[in-house]
Formats: C-alpha cells, sequence, structure tokens
C-alpha cells in the first residue's frame, strides 16, 4: 500500500522545518480560503523578476502521453506550502512532499488506485489539501487527496503514513453517499477546501453522457474520522431521479468569520439539451452559500437560467470588501465561462451593482424551452463581448476559400445564450471560457482584482437520436451521448479544413479591473498560440486554463498559456517582465512563499489537451539570487 | 560565385542541425513538432541546392530554376526559423540570403559578359 523511499531513514534530517513565523505561506489550493491568491511576498518587483533563476525542477515521473497503455495526464495541482514542505498530488494519485529549497523528495504515498478514465478523458488530480489540527504527534497534521475513483486519503504530513483513525485506515469511500442515478463514481479531482475541522468536499462526474447522473451534492466530512457531518444538494428532492449533476468540481472559498462557505454549482444533466429539467433548479449554475456548520443553504444566486450551454460556474469565488456610499460591504466576486463577472454581498447573495435580466435567444430543438432571460452584470467590463462574437478572420477565411463566412451565415448566433440547434449554434464564449477554473486574483491592498480570459467559439450541433453515432469525445471536443434525450451533441471548436480558427484573435487576455471604481485598468493579449511548433504574433494572445497568483510586490505570476511559457507581469500595465519555458502548459496556478527566509515561486507544468496535446510532469521553482 | 553559394550551402547545413538538436532535444518549446521537421528539412534543402549550385554554375535554364528554388528555400526556412523563435536559424538564412544576391549578381554578370 504505502511506497516510502528509503530517504525516509535518515528520519532527523528529514523531519520538515517548522515554518517561521515570518513565512509566508501557500497551504490552500487557491492561497487562501478567501480564493485571492494573493502573497504578501513583497521581493518579486517590476524591478527584480528579471533577475529570477531556476533554483530546482524535477520530473515526478508520473506521466502519461494516452499512446500506450495508460490514458493521458492532465494535471492541474497547485503547489501547497505548508508545514515547512511543498506538497503535490499527481495523476497518479500519489501524494509527494519535497523540499522548498532543494526540490528532493521528502517522503511519498502511492494510493494505489487504478490508473483508468472512469469519469474524465485522462487522468486528472489538481492537488492536496493541508490541514492542522493543533495537536502534535502523528497525523496531528494531515495531507488530503482524492482519486477518480471516489476515495479520499489521509496521510501524515511529516511521513506520509496513512492516518489510522481516519475512515478505514486513511482511506475514505466517497461514493458510498453516491446513491441516485450512480451510473459513474464521485471523482475527487480537485482537493478539498477545509474550514476548521471540517473537509468540504465536491465531485466531477460526466454530466455530458447521461441525462439521469448522481445529483451534486457538498459533503462536509469530519477531518478526523472521516464521518459524514452533512450533505447539501442542489436539484431539488423531487426531480433528483430525473436529471442529475449540478454538482461542485471547482475549488471553494471560505469565510471563516461569517462559517460561510461558497460553493460554485455546475449545470445540470445532460449539458446541452434540458427537456427533461424544464422545472426550476434555482441552485444550477450558480453560487451558493451555505453555513460550514450545518449546511444549510444561506442564499444562492443563479447565473444561468436552465443552463444548456454547459456553462458551469467553475471557479471558487473571490472574497473582497467593496467601498460603496461610504460603506464597506462584504462582498464576493464570481468569474464565469460566460465571460460576465458578479460581485455580490456575500453576506446576502444580493447583487451590489445593477444586474439587469435581458431577452436573449429562443430554443427550435425538440422538447426544450430556452429561458427567456438570463442575468447580465452591468458594473465590470465582461472579458467577452456578450453581444457579439469575434469577427471571421480574414486569413482563415481566405485558406478556406470562404468557408468561414459560409458557417457563419449558417450557423445561429443570436449573442450570448442562443441555444444549441440541430443547425448548429456558434457558442462565445464557448464552454472551456471565458474564464476558467483557475478564477482570478485579488490585491487586497490595491483593492486590484486580475483575471486571465480565453476567446473562443464553439460549434453546438444537435444530433436527432437517431441519427448519433458517438464517436469519442475529449478536451472540450467531440460527440457528447447524452443519453435518454432526444439529441447527442456535437461539440468542436469552429476552424477551417486547415485547423485555423475562423474567428480573429486575440485568443487571450489578462485584465486588470479597479474595485474601487469598477473600471477596467488595463487588457493585454497574453501568451501565445502555438500549432505545429510556429509560435503565433504577441499581440494574438493564447486561451488559457489556470490562474495568476498575485503579490504584494506587484507581480503577476501565471503559467496558463498554450506556449509551455511560465511569466512575471506587471500588475500596473500588464506588460511581461519575465518568463521560461517549461515542459508543458503550466495549467495550474502557481503557489508563492517564504522558505527560511528565501522566497519562492513554484509552478508545476503538467499540461491540458484543451490547449494542445502536450503532457508534462514537472515541477520547477524559481527565486532570486 | 562558388563560394558565395558555399557559403549558403554552410549557412543552411547550420540552420538544418540547429533545428534538428531543437527537435530532437526536450522542453526546447518545438522538441518533436512539425514545425521544427519542416525547418530542418528546409535547411537541408538549402544546403543541398547550394552545393547543386555550387556544383554546376553554368548558365541555362536548370541553373535558374535551382537560383530560384533556392530563393524560396531561403526565404522559407526563415520564416519557418521565425515562428519557432530559432534566431540564430534565422540569422544564417539572413547571410545566406546575402550570399544568394552575391552569387546570383556574380552568374549575371558572367551571363552579360559571355553575351557581349
Amino acid at each position: 500500500m504505502i511506497r516510502r523511499h528509503a530517504r525516509m531513514l535518515a528520519l532527523a534530517a528529514l523531519l520538515p522545518v517548522a515554518a517561521t513565523a515570518e513565512d509566508a505561506v501557500w497551504d490552500t489550493f487557491n492561497g487562501t480560503l478567501a480564493a485571492t491568491k494573493y502573497s504578501p511576498v513583497t521581493s518579486f518587483t517590476p524591478q527584480s523578476v528579471g533577475k529570477l533563476k531556476q533554483a530546482w525542477s524535477i520530473h515526478t515521473g508520473d506521466l502519461a502521453d494516452g499512446s500506450g497503455t495508460l490514458p493521458e495526464t492532465i494535471w492541474s495541482a497547485t503547489p501547497i506550502y505548508a508545514n515547512g514542505l511543498i506538497y503535490v498530488g499527481t495523476p497518479f494519485y500519489r501524494i509527494l512532499a519535497l523540499n522548498p529549497a532543494t526540490g528532493e523528495q521528502v517522503w511519498s504515498f502511492d494510493t494505489q488506485t487504478e490508473l483508468a478514465p472512469l469519469t474524465q478523458p485522462g487522468l486528472k488530480n489538481r492537488g492536496v489539501a493541508y490541514w492542522d489540527s493543533g495537536e502534535t504527534g502523528t497525523c496531528g497534521k494531515r495531507i488530503f487527496m482524492g482519486t477518480m475513483d471516489a476515495h479520499l486519503f489521509a496521510v501524515d504530513a511529516d511521513t506520509g503514513t496513512p492516518c489510522a483513525d481516519f475512515a478505514d485506515g486513511g482511506s475514505l469511500n466517497v461514493n458510498q453517499w453516491n446513491t441516485v442515478n450512480d451510473v459513474f463514481p464521485f471523482s475527487l479531482l480537485q482537493p478539498p477546501t477545509i474550514h476548521d475541522d471540517t473537509l468540504f468536499l465536491g465531485w466531477a462526474g460526466m454530466d455530458w453522457a447521461f441525462s439521469e447522473a448522481p445529483p451534486g451534492n457538498v459533503l462536509a466530512i469530519d477531518a478526523r474520522t472521516g464521518a459524514l457531518k452533512w450533505e447539501a444538494s442542489f436539484i431539488p428532492e423531487e426531480i433528483r431521479p430525473k436529471t442529475g449533476t449540478a454538482n461542485v468540481w471547482a475549488s471553494m472559498s471560505v469565510d471563516t468569520e461569517r462559517d460561510l462557505l461558497f460553493v460554485p454549482v455546475s449545470s445540470p444533466s445532460p449539458n446541452f439539451w434540458g427537456g427533461n429539467r424544464l422545472d426550476p433548479i434555482p441552485m444550477a449554475t450558480s453560487v451558493t452559500a451555505l453555513d460550514t456548520n450545518t449546511g444549510n443553504v444561506v442564499w444562492s444566486y443563479q447565473l444561468v437560467r436552465h443552463d444548456i450551454w454547459d456553462y458551469d460556474t467553475n471557479a471558487a469565488p473571490t472574497l473582497i470588501d467593496i467601498e460603496k456610499d461610504g460603506q464597506t460591504i462584504p462582498a464576493l466576486i464570481q468569474t464565469t465561462k460566460q465571460g460576465m463577472l458578479y460581485v455580490l454581498n456575500r453576506e446576502t447573495g444580493e447583487p451590489i451593482f445593477p444586474v439587469e435580466e435581458r431577452a436573449v435567444a429562443a430554443s427550435d430543438a425538440e422538447g426544450e424551452k430556452a429561458a427567456a432571460t438570463q442575468p447580465f452584470d452591468t458594473w465590470l467590463e465582461p472579458t467577452n463581448d456578450a453581444d457579439a462574437m469575434p469577427p471571421v478572420f480574414w486569413l482563415a477565411d481566405l485558406v478556406s476559400l470562404g468557408q468561414c463566412s459560409r458557417d457563419r451565415e449558417t450557423y445561429r448566433y443570436e449573442g450570448l445564450y442562443t441555444p444549441p440547434s440541430e443547425t448548429g449554434t456558434l457558442a462565445y464564449p464557448s464552454t472551456a471560457g471565458g474564464m476558467q477554473w483557475g478564477g482570478g486574483g485579488y490585491d487586497p491592498v490595491n483593492q486590484k482584482f486580475y483575471v486571465n480570459s480565453s476567446v473562443a467559439v464553439q460549434l453546438y450541433k444537435l444530433i436527432p437520436r437517431a441519427e448519433y453515432q458517438d464517436k469519442g469525445s475529449g478536451a472540450e471536443q467531440g460527440y457528447y451521448p447524452q443519453k435518454d434525450a432526444p439529441y447527442g451533441l456535437l461539440l468542436e471548436n469552429w476552424l477551417n479544413w486547415a485547423g485555423m480558427p475562423c474567428w480573429s484573435p486575440p485568443y487571450g487576455y489578462l485584465s486588470a479591473y479597479d474595485l474601487r471604481t469598477g473600471k477596467l485598468d488595463w487588457r493585454e493579449p497574453f501568451g501565445r498560440v502555438q500549432q505545429w511548433g510556429f509560435y503565433m504574433p504577441p499581440s494574438w494572445g493564447s486561451p488559457t486554463i489556470g490562474g495568476p497568483a498575485v503579490t504584494a510586490g506587484g507581480v503577476i505570476f501565471i503559467g496558463a498559456s498554450m506556449d509551455s511559457r511560465v511569466r512575471a507581469i506587471d500588475a500596473a500595465t500588464g506588460k511581461e517582465l519575465w518568463s521560461d519555458l517549461v515542459q508543458a502548459p503550466a495549467v495550474a496556478t502557481p503557489a508563492v512563499f517564504t522558505h527560511e527566509g528565501r522566497d519562492y515561486v513554484v509552478f508545476v507544468a503538467g499540461g491540458n489537451p484543451i490547449l494542445k496535446p502536450e503532457v508534462g510532469d514537472q515541477v520547477v521553482a524559481y527565486t532570486l539570487p | 560565385m562558388r563560394m558565395a553559394f558555399l557559403l549558403v550551402a554552410i549557412c543552411g547545413a547550420l540552420a538544418c542541425g540547429i533545428v534538428l538538436w531543437a527537435y530532437f532535444t526536450p522542453m526546447t518549446g518545438i522538441t518533436g513538432t512539425a514545425g521544427a521537421a519542416l525547418a530542418a528539412f528546409g535547411g537541408g534543402m538549402v544546403a543541398l541546392g547550394a552545393l547543386l549550385k555550387a556544383a554546376a554554375p553554368g548558365p541555362g535554364g536548370f541553373a535558374a530554376l535551382l537560383s530560384v528554388l533556392l530563393f524560396l528555400g531561403i526565404l522559407g526556412t526563415g520564416a519557418a526559423a521565425y515562428f519557432l523563435m530559432q534566431f540564430v536559424a534565422l540569422g544564417l538564412m539572413g547571410v545566406a540570403l546575402l550570399a544568394w544576391v552575391a552569387g546570383v549578381s556574380r552568374v549575371a554578370r558572367l551571363d552579360r559578359g559571355a553575351i557581349a
């Protein structure tokens, strides 16, 4: 069960050096439970980051490109720095503890999980969670990691030894609570969010595959014992048997003062047709606040009515304070795939600034009834235009002898929320966003919010059941069966025959908002598109996955781009200050911390096929000389 | 003239080698990519064409065709190197272009001399 390495023998030397009081930690997925992705580290400044050097780089060996017997790895684990060590989970479901100064492995724990893509197109992992009980002794500090087959493991943070008092010898079968439409396991890809002594767990599934699927919930688990404390569900009980999901697959945030857990709830099943779920599901595709002690819903704000676009709420909301009319309002900012940023009162869920209900296009699909209106935020400029998709790209149109223009005429597009159709609908933003699960980063001192976004158009084509042939899917493209619905779905990026995007660049941006005024400070094309090895011009930007880390020194660190580079960006101007090439797109949010008086930024370069078919197993740390 | 085309051949071979190195070395950003293979092929063809040109410098349709192909090869390989961010290879193609211009000018002068 356990594969601990020989280095464990030198125990005295290897026991972690306790983090000093001055050390800046990154002890949770989003840096802080408020999901700010903010580090108080000040040494990384626009003047200094040009001198960044690689401190160390390791390869975990947990890598597969899908060409052999193993599915490809899709690794998005934000490294955790806590207890004087770096902790990462791998897509082979191993936990590694690393020396932050050298990258040397201190211990590893192998869950021995079957490496099978039970619910996802590849082997996915987004990392681990750290918990300090305040007690001494074995498992006084713990690392938690979930697996695709619905097991949650707890190990001692100092040694990697399983915590015997947690569930079944350190392993909790979370699938025991999968009791309705259990057509797939609760895949635990996102590490739990932890507050006090409770783990909050969401899960991922296959909401594109079935109409009737497990209804989404959040499970509160005792961090010591693995006992279920409470469960919160997001689909009304009476309709759970005929639909499903509205699950929480992304990270969550916590207002520790108010004991509020904020959860991004995804869309119901199936993703692209909702005739089986015309009854109101007010908590689907919402941001919802739960009482951390009871699981009771304190409030819920629906971001998409009757979601038939797979516009899952996909990132933890960031907790902020907003000044309005001379008052400080406890608020949150919720990023979305559809490009809008909602600012809500986090005590009540009420929008702090006007949100308009606007009429949107009707559906012409059999049995479907799209919502007549959708909520449009009016305060912060969206990252993606809600009224118009990017124009047809002249070069792609020329190369395809007008195919792109003909497509534009043929397919439906009537602004954001044009329903999927048999004719084919151009969806903008695409199901990959807009903004992705990395969410945004927030500088609480200067009240600036930074977020990366993609500009991508996809084709949604409903295929009548009699004509549907499943040819597989992956990387947010392909055939989606929607079993028991009258339609399957073909989802494709809108490309010409040569594989060129039919829409004009830029393909991605990094934006900065001033939350004192609601104004956009800057928006710059971010990253570079790379195809067949060729780098496109910087002004084209890149689609991005993975979020930014913001530092007190005025620098933003971010990977996320298609060109496998990690970058430092000037927070004041959006200009690139530094970059380095890594093994694959660094689609995890980096961690920024101080260890033994030295500041580090650590990236995981794991790749994601949504960006390009390149995988990685690299953890790389940078520091100043 | 022969020296000019020999210089083109050296530049092509060096560019080919540089891009091949990037193709086979891990984590160069273009490892194993079709674009790198194409640029390496282009560099190799420039080298081969320039050697042929140096070996058969005389006037005639084939020599003219070779000159044009060589020119296109230098431009294409240079463009590929630019988009692959292989700037040394790009520089080599710049040198190759200058050498090609020198070589072709010399051929033209010789041709004019022969006609006169």
